[in-house]
């Protein structure tokens, strides 16, 4: 007999609320930049805890399932070392879940501590792990001599004891560095050595920033005549992020009207106007309801235009898309803009297009429809924290 | 109050994954998957890696939609992975709709089914409802809807055909009744029949999202409108309003739901909007559920393909009363009957985009070491216009076509995505026909299944099958000696040793003459055959299968002795 099931929804692969398909462009280049880290592999340790939960694991029946017995073990810990304090030691998966779980049942730890939360770290920082052959890259978890050696770091510091993310010991750090490409002594490989090359140009400006993109990117605004890679990727980075912001700006206004024709009369009076580029840390300015956007609108997608996105090996129907505000009409940029999300959405899209320039409204994304808009981040804060752990900003 | 329990959830890979842990040690090994769209990123990083498992890769086929691929590729260019993507269009308006997973090793053949695409809300994001049988019933309807596939007005390349023969190599394929396609007839039609579950039923309930335009909605509703059956449809919008009297809407899958009882189970997973399409018919002593792909339009029920319809199918179960209680327990909380439509939701038509220019698919051809495209078309066409880019400048060909074929010589450096070929991470990429002012995304493959050539070609041929019985990947290189992990990595297997000793056998008989090295594959071929677990004969289809591609394929002088060497294919007068 067949019983359909329902499809189960997977918290670590959230809808991302990219509504006009640009975070691959953003995507592309964070991996240029920082490969194989992501914006969820932010604490070192766990890239020396985890081994070391492997190898405790590994003749169990199900070996996974005790990985994550033994994170849930580890956030319980955060949650109840660090107590309410939220701002100490971030970055730790499951800890809020964890505190949440204390607070309820009076300090009581659950008897099934890996049925705590689903967005499992080991799934965060697995695809880390395998690339920087601490893991295997077979299905089942299995460690690499590397891995071992980190592993056993991690197991000599602790003691087999649950220890905060934040007290990494300097054998483990060693290690660490050297499988990141890090540690500038030793050679390393091809993805290493682009890591390595990003770390070297951003150290010494940048450290203050915490390489907050909206500071870092702006310093890269115009391009330097024979750049090197990494600055010529920031630069690639800072025009696609101002081209993103005007086009993910204009969207999320007519969203708000549900009509394109109210904003397209306000790009026009600001067509006329010659609005000041906005600096990309005035991230509160990005929002649907400010009087201002129609001006920031064009500001941003002037100059992205100006820095000549396709040129540089920017997705091209971006590039043209924005051109249209100012070669066509207003009315004309909005029906392609929205055209756009429909065919990056697909039958997910959220609105679609009908008569007279109404939207209909169709099943937004989970959290509503987004009324500002942000950054891409690059990696580049996650990398800053990785760092910290491993104390290469000291 | 009695504890809730609905039906159960699970994720979209799982029964991928408990088919490959079970199954993938056999061989031959494929994939295909029919969407009607695909998420690059969902592909690369949820669906591949089932696949690819403990060394145990499956040559994986991707069929969708045409008109959605190219809207698709006019702004996501990446394409990335050792499968193939294939579009398919429907010449007479309609598009490609199916949801389906076809697994095959060796013998071993699941389909899992349902309303789910490749994409983020098919995976989780929406409230899909999925489903898998190893049922041969079942799994031969299928098979049987993929052989179908390019008649009925359909348009499918050349190596799609190849790939879905191969694929399906050695199984049996039949219709059932339990299985509606729309290739054979609408299911207005399919519900005339008295085992449709429709014509004993007192109650219906339609679960759909509102696609459908006025028109579409009101032609959709004729199919279940009849004296004393009373008619519940479960949907998100409001185009249904006023044409049934018991009209539920899915506010608990928007943002603002709250769970309000303490009985419910909290960690009850919240998708954020309907793409199920579910069709339950109620009588007096039974209950019969179809689901599948269509949704409650004209277009997807009502029209055959013939007509201008989709291809949808929708699978037939009979329910039992513990599940019809548990799935209408899930309609009552997901549909909640205290929510009014909203007045001012406007009918919004079933989102399609239309395919344009004429050429369907391109595929990369080694010929004795220099790259080649074959670009395959529309009949009566007489050239085509292509934009190739290799990432320093852009460059415009245009193209002869004869038969729907034409040719670019040497184009490894036009394609440098695909200049490794078989030996590369990348077995696709985007090529674009000028149309106008426009540039429509057209996809190169690096096909699984290498064309036919005038040229005599048996060994090549064999050493495809040999690939796959072997379970190499990536399949063996023509070109170079000794690549790639001509073993596949598995985890301990019994044949182990087989595999080595047989890799022995082949790497002692490339030293020999080509007859030599004929008989020896040829042998290694049969061996392996031999020793697939069998059921119903598959040994002898799949032995002639390989036979007859053999035949098709090598020099004359060849014939008698390919027909000696598989003389057991068909009997003792060997094979025709």
């Amino acid at each position: 007999m067949i019983i359909p099931s329902w499809v189960e929804p997977n918290p670590a692969r959230e809808v991302a609320l990219d509504a006009l398909g640009l975070s691959w462009q953003a995507d592309q280049l964070a991996d240029e930049l920082l490969p194989d880290l992501s914006v969820l592999t932010r604490r070192a340790r766990y890239l020396s805890f985890l081994p070391w939960a492997v190898s405790k694991t590994s003749n169990a029946a199900n070996p996974e399932r005790e990985i994550y017995r033994m994170e849930a073990e580890l956030a319980l810990h955060e949650a109840k070392i660090h107590g309410e304090d939220a701002k100490q030691c971030l970055g730790v998966v499951g800890r809020a879940t964890a505190k949440a779980y204390l607070d309820k049942n009076s300090g009581k730890s659950p008897a099934r501590p890996e049925t705590l939360y689903k967005n499992k770290a080991f799934h965060a920082y697995r695809p880390l792990l395998r690339a920087i052959r601490i893991l295997d890259t077979k299905t089942a978890p299995i460690l690499t001599p590397e891995g071992k050696k980190i592993a056993a770091a991690y197991g000599s510091a602790t003691r087999g004891k649950p220890a905060c993310l934040s007290k990494i010991s300097d054998k483990e750090r060693q290690l660490l560095r050297k499988a990141l490409g890090l540690d500038l002594r030793v050679k390393t490989n091809a993805r290493g050595e682009q890591r390595r090359a990003t770390l070297l140009e951003l150290h010494e400006s940048f450290m203050k920033e915490k390489f907050d993109p909206a500071r870092v990117l702006p310093c890269y605004a115009s391009r330097k005549r024979n750049s090197k890679e990494v600055p010529f990727l920031l630069h690639k980075a800072y025009v696609w992020e101002v081209l993103s912001l005007g086009l993910n700006l204009a969207f999320i206004c007519v969203l708000k009207d549900m009509k394109i024709t109210p904003f397209a009369a306000r790009l026009k009076k600001a067509l006329q106007a010659s609005p000041t580029l906005p600096q990309l840390t005035d991230t509160e300015e990005f929002k649907a309801d400010n009087e201002d956007s129609p001006f920031h609108v064009v500001a941003f997608l002037r100059h992205a235009c100006a820095l000549r996105p396709a040129e540089i090996g920017l997705e091209k129907s971006a590039d043209e898309l924005a051109r249209r505000l100012f070669d066509d009409s207003p009315m004309t940029f909005l029906q392609v803009l929205l055209s756009r999300h429909e065919s990056t959405k697909g039958e997910e899209a959220w609105v679609r297009s009908g008569n007279n320039g109404i939207l209909h409204r169709l099943a937004p994304p989970r959290k509503g429809l987004p009324t500002d808009v942000d950054l891409h981040p690059y990696r580049l804060s996650a990398f800053y924290e990785l760092g910290e752990d491993l104390a290469l900003w000291q | 109050m009695k504890p809730y329990k609905g039906l159960s959830w699970h994720r979209w890979g799982d029964p991928i994954e408990s088919f490959v842990s079970e199954y993938g040690q056999l061989t031959p090994r494929w994939a295909i998957i029919c969407t009607y769209e695909c998420e690059m990123d969902r592909l690369e990083q949820d669906v591949l890696p089932l696949f690819t498992r403990r060394g145990r890769a499956f040559r994986m086929v991707v069929l969708a939609d045409a008109g959605r691929l190219q809207e698709k590729f006019k702004y996501d260019s990446i394409l990335s992975g050792r499968l193939n993507i294939h579009p398919v269009r429907l010449l007479r308006g309609g598009v490609f709709h199916p949801k389906l997973v076809l697994l095959r090793a060796g013998n071993r053949i699941r389909t899992c089914f349902g309303s789910a695409n490749v994409t983020s809300g098919g995976m989780g994001g929406n409230l899909e409802l999925w489903s898998h049988s190893d049922d041969p019933e079942i799994t031969g309807a299928f098979m049987d809807f993929l052989d179908k596939l390019g008649q009925h007005n359909i348009a499918l390349d050349p190596p799609t055909r190849r790939a879905l023969n191969r694929a399906l190599a050695g199984h049996y394929r039949e219709e059932s009744p339990r299985v509606w396609t729309s290739l054979d007839e609408p299911f207005i039609s399919r519900l005339k029949r008295g085992d449709s579950g429709f014509a004993g039923a007192n109650r219906v309930s339609l679960v759909s999202p509102a696609y459908a335009s006025q028109r579409g909605a009101e032609a959709a509703l004729e199919c279940f409108n009849r004296p004393r059956t009373t008619i519940s449809i479960y949907t998100d919008g409001a185009i249904f309003h006023g044409k049934v009297k018991s009209l539920y809407y899915n506010s608990a899958l928007s943002s603002d739901a709250e769970s309000t009882s303490e009985e419910e189970n909290t960690n009850m997973p919240q998708p954020s909007r309907l793409h199920a399409k579910a069709y339950l018919f109620e009588g007096s002593n039974k209950a019969v559920l179809w689901f599948g792909s269509a949704n409650l339009t004209a277009q997807a029920l009502v029209r055959s393909v013939q007509k201008g319809g989709n291809v949808e199918i929708l699978v037939k179960t009979a329910v039992a009363r513990a599940e019809l209680r548990a799935f209408k327990s899930d309609l009552k909380r997901l549909f909640p009957s205290n929510v009014a439509p909203d007045k001012n939701d406007k009918p919004v038509p079933e989102p399609r985009a239309a395919h344009r220019g004429v050429v369907l698919s391109g595929e990369l051809q080694d010929r004795d070491g220099v790259l080649r495209l074959v670009i395959h078309t529309l009949p009566n066409v007489r050239s085509v216009k292509l934009v190739l880019n290799d990432n320093k400048k852009t460059v415009e060909k245009t193209i002869a076509i004869k038969n729907g074929r034409g040719i670019i010589e040497g184009i490894a450096y036009l394609l440098p995505e695909l200049q490794d070929g078989r030996n590369g991470d990348n077995w696709t990429a985007l090529i674009y026909e000028v149309v106008g002012t426009e540039r429509i995304p057209v996809i190169v493959n690096i096909p699984f299944v290498a064309e036919p050539t005038d040229r005599p070609a048996a060994e090549e041929t064999i050493d495809g099958w040999i690939d796959e019985l072997l379970a190499r990947w990536p399949p063996r290189s023509r070109k170079k000696k000794n690549v790639g992990p001509l073993i596949p990595d598995d985890e301990k297997k019994d044949d182990q040793f087989s595999d080595e000793k047989d890799q022995r056998r082949l790497d002692e008989a490339h030293h020999q003459g080509a007859l030599d090295r004929l008989a020896v594959k040829a042998a290694i071929v049969k061996k392996r055959i031999a020793s697939a677990p069998t059921t119903g004969g598959y040994r002898e289809a799949l032995e002639r299968a390989i036979a007859e591609s053999l035949l098709r394929t090598c020099e004359p002088h060849l014939k008698p002795i390919i027909e000696l060497w598989f003389a057991g294919a068909r009997g003792r007068k060997g094979v025709k």
